[in-house]
């Protein structure tokens, strides 16, 4: 069995995938702080309740996307007695999200050549 | 962050297998509570937010049982790529598969939902219920005024004088009418006065909610005069209850708490039946309007507008203290 890291990357990533792992990006993030940044990144477009969140980073770990790091050393230790979970991503979050960004230059780009969006040149 | 709200989010977290709440209930505990705190007592954002987090913890946790049990049963099938659509109906099969084999989360479940939905939907049926419009012609454009003391989150009493303010001072508004409801002591023919819901209004009250009487006339500004006779304008039930619907009861007197009135007026059945609880009582002398003082905002100018302008108004006119705000 591949370890998860060398799993091979899925498909076209949903838009919540996409805003949690671009929160991550050169950062590591407790549950409530991805959730803002997912709200905010979007415009109040894609949210996720701390549920789905939750879920959601179950599953990008078991995937191999997203890893549950130590509590880095400037956040605060404590929250009213329980200590944070902090995530960051792994290097094959980091390809994955490269080759999703990939694919949406390429769909902005057909978007493009058929006059839908106006060029980014002009 | 409030017992209950503890409680409920604890409930809810149970809809999730123990595996998956001995990895992440820490932190979705913390995160529900970093958002609760973010809200404080905000309860207009705070109980959507309730509502929402409970029907998708609800949703989740049982997407989570289904997966975790599907997981290994997947694994065992040879070509585990199936056609979607496929794993969306046996997923489906499942859940009420699980409902009978689970009763207990079925039980959280729906007990979770009997309670969230009602719990995050209070206040908005609330509001909608405060804000529904007048029973009258052009109800939307009647307002309430009225002061509001933000330390005690209470209505404040508002007086004749702030009345008189009010009427002379707003130009966001074609007429101020006040109103002060109360019970009634109304002498019946068998000698007793049972106690009936009945209101003190102004004559412009009849301006500004634009009903005619069924009989005779409303209340004009002369009866306002002081030492004008006492007079009466009577609800449709009284007049009924009361007198048997006689039509010759304008002019006749009407002995309201001992003293004498003249009712000159009986105002249409149904009169603003369902403007109030109270005013369903079939005893109801005029009609009954919670209002402290009504207003009716000019034609044709939005009334959030006439509203804030009002509110401005109001505070320059009158020096509120800080805690003492226009509604």
């Amino acid at each position: 069995m591949k370890p998860a890291d060398e799993a091979p990357l899925a498909g076209p990533l949903t838009a919540t995938d996409w805003h949690v792992l671009v929160a991550l990006v050169d950062r590591h993030l407790h549950g409530y702080a991805i959730m803002q940044a997912v709200e905010r990144d979007s415009g109040g477009v894609v949210t996720a309740g701390i549920g789905s969140l939750y879920r959601l980073l179950s599953r990008l770990m078991t995937e191999g996307l997203v890893r549950e790091v130590a509590t880095p050393d400037d956040a605060p230790t404590e929250t009213r007695g329980r200590s944070r979970r902090y995530y960051a991503l792994t290097d094959h979050g980091q390809q994955a999200l490269r080759q999703e960004a990939l694919r949406l230059h390429r769909a902005l780009e057909l978007a493009r050549s058929h006059q839908l969006l106006p060029d980014a040149s002009r | 962050m409030s017992r209950p709200v503890r409680l409920l989010f604890e409930l809810v977290l149970r809809a999730f297998p123990a595996p998956f709440r001995r990895s992440f209930a820490d932190g979705m505990r913390e995160a529900f509570e970093a958002a609760c705190l973010e809200l404080g007592n905000n309860r207009t954002r705070l109980y959507p937010f309730l509502l929402r987090t409970t029907v998708d913890m609800i949703s989740a946790g049982f997407r989570e049982r289904v997966r975790s049990t599907m997981r290994p049963r997947l694994a065992s099938r040879s070509g585990a790529s199936r056609p979607k659509i496929w794993f969306s109906l046996l997923d489906r099969k499942l859940g009420l598969r699980m409902m009978g084999k689970h009763p207990g989360m079925t039980l959280v479940t729906v007990f979770a939902l009997a309670v969230g939905i009602p719990v995050g939907l209070t206040p908005t049926h609330l509001a909608n219920a405060l804000e529904a419009p007048l029973p009258v012609p052009d109800g939307h454009r009647v307002r309430l005024l009225r002061y509001w003391n933000q330390a005690t989150n209470r209505p404040e009493t508002t007086t004749y004088y702030d009345y008189m303010q009010w009427r002379d001072g707003l130009s966001s508004f074609e007429a101020v009418g006040a109103v002060r409801t109360s019970l009634y002591n109304v002498d019946s023919e068998d000698g007793l006065a049972p106690p009936v819901a009945g209101a003190e209004a102004t004559a412009s009250t009849f301006e500004l909610l634009r009903v005619a009487p069924s009989l005779g006339r409303s209340l004009g500004t002369a009866d306002e005069v002081l030492g004008a006779p006492s007079v009466v304008v009577i609800g449709y039930d009284l007049w009924q209850s009361r007198v048997g619907g006689d039509p010759d009861i304008i002019g006749r007197d009407l002995r309201i708490g001992g003293v004498p009135h003249t009712v000159v007026g009986v105002m249409p059945q149904g009169f603003l039946r369902k403007a109030r609880p109270r005013s369903t009582n079939s005893n109801s002398i005029f009609w009954a309007i919670t209002a402290k003082s009504r207003s009716r905002a000019k034609s044709g100018r939005p009334v959030r507008s006439a509203m804030t302008a009002t509110r401005q108004s109001i505070m320059d006119r009158t020096e509120c203290p800080p805690r003492r705000q226009m509604r």
